[in-house]
């Protein structure tokens, strides 16, 4: 469709434009036949869409969110931290810690030349850390998740 | 106000109220599930993501501020909530591509979530409007699901979605003409001309 008011129609439907151009497309759309007609289209999609049955929550979910709350009130720093002592989590962390502590000694025995690498370690690593924010380590399968992350990013 | 209520009830869970959170559960969870059932498109996913998102709520509501509407920040932890979901099961989706899963699982969705009162027609637009969401971006699912299904206005979904309202508008349009698609297909019976627009 090459009218310019065409990527406005579903807004005009949702009267969320201003009123001089809620009026504009009104003056448009009749003498427009292709718009008057994706607006027909869009009218009528939104009706249909408040024919799909609803769904709730089973009584089962109720009780196992409020449950779990208890869980998670009762659930105190230090028990997250015992979360962060599973082999898991553990064993990267430390060997990325270790290989931090490794480009710091060697970076101040040789100087300048190894600032660069020192750099791209704490980049990576701060890489890494932001792959655990965006994912949200709830399980185990998150660590498997974040692993492969950039394979994800780079599929089409 | 209603909305003011809600944040007052926020403000109680956060300080520890029960009642107050439960209260907020009730009014919400239908929301809630619709919203999740919509993002993820199998009922079963959508009611543990439904609680999933709940419990994030609750232990961010020291982080709520009453400032900020109730029903946006709500929807702001369900859809970080739901990306989060889509990006895992897209990452066990391209692991289990290459061993042999089963390839009927995701197509057969609406298919499953059939209910025998279901009549043929509620069904095909179920299948249409399920097909025609997968499709989507997720942020296009997402400000199509809280525009459409919970009447969000523009300005509350920019917000949940950190995004500008111009965004969003863009958004919610290819999102729906979408689904207006598809559900021309449906109504046409047949494959139809491409839409001019």
């Amino acid at each position: 469709m090459s009218c310019i008011i065409a990527g406005e129609l579903t807004a005009y439907l949702d009267r969320e434009l201003p009123v001089f151009q809620l009026k504009q497309i009104e003056s448009h759309l009749a003498s427009c036949r292709e718009c008057r007609s994706v607006e027909q289209l869009l009218r009528r999609t939104v009706v249909r869409l408040a024919e799909l049955p609803a769904f709730e929550l089973s009584n089962a979910s109720r009780r196992s969110v409020l449950s779990r709350m208890d869980e998670g009130a009762n659930r105190a720093i230090g028990s997250r931290l015992k979360a962060l002592w599973r082999p898991q989590v553990l064993f990267p962390s430390l060997g990325l810690a270790l290989a931090a502590v490794i480009a710091l000694v060697i970076s101040r025995e040789r100087g300048l030349e190894l600032r660069d690498a020192r750099l791209f370690e704490v980049g990576a690593n701060l890489e890494l850390v932001e792959d655990y924010e965006v994912v949200g380590l709830s399980n185990l399968d998150d660590l498997e998740v974040v692993q492969h992350l950039h394979e994800l990013e780079g599929a089409p | 106000m209603e909305a003011d209520a809600d944040a007052e009830l926020m403000l109680k869970a956060a300080a520890g109220e029960k009642e107050a959170f439960a209260t907020l559960f009730d009014r919400y969870q239908a929301s809630v599930a619709r919203f999740a059932y919509r993002f993820v498109g199998d009922k079963a996913r959508a009611e543990e993501l439904a609680q999933e998102i709940f419990l994030r709520l609750y232990r961010s509501a020291k982080r709520y501020r009453a400032s900020a509407k109730f029903r946006t920040f709500l929807f702001r932890v369900a859809t970080n909530c739901c990306l989060n979901e889509v990006r895992r099961w897209e990452y066990h989706v391209s692991r289990s591509i290459t061993e042999p899963g089963d390839p009927s699982e995701i197509e057969s969705v609406a298919a499953d979530d059939a209910r025998p009162d279901q009549s043929l027609d509620g069904l095909e637009l179920e299948a249409a409007v399920a097909a025609a969401l997968r499709e989507m971006s997720p942020r296009e699912r997402a400000a199509f699901a809280m525009c459409r299904f919970e009447g969000m206005p523009y300005r509350e979904i920019a917000v949940a979605l950190s995004a500008s309202e111009s965004a969003v508008k863009s958004l919610i349009h290819r999102a729906t003409l979408a689904v207006a698609r598809r559900i021309e297909t449906l109504e046409a019976g047949a494959e139809p001309a491409r839409s001019p627009a």
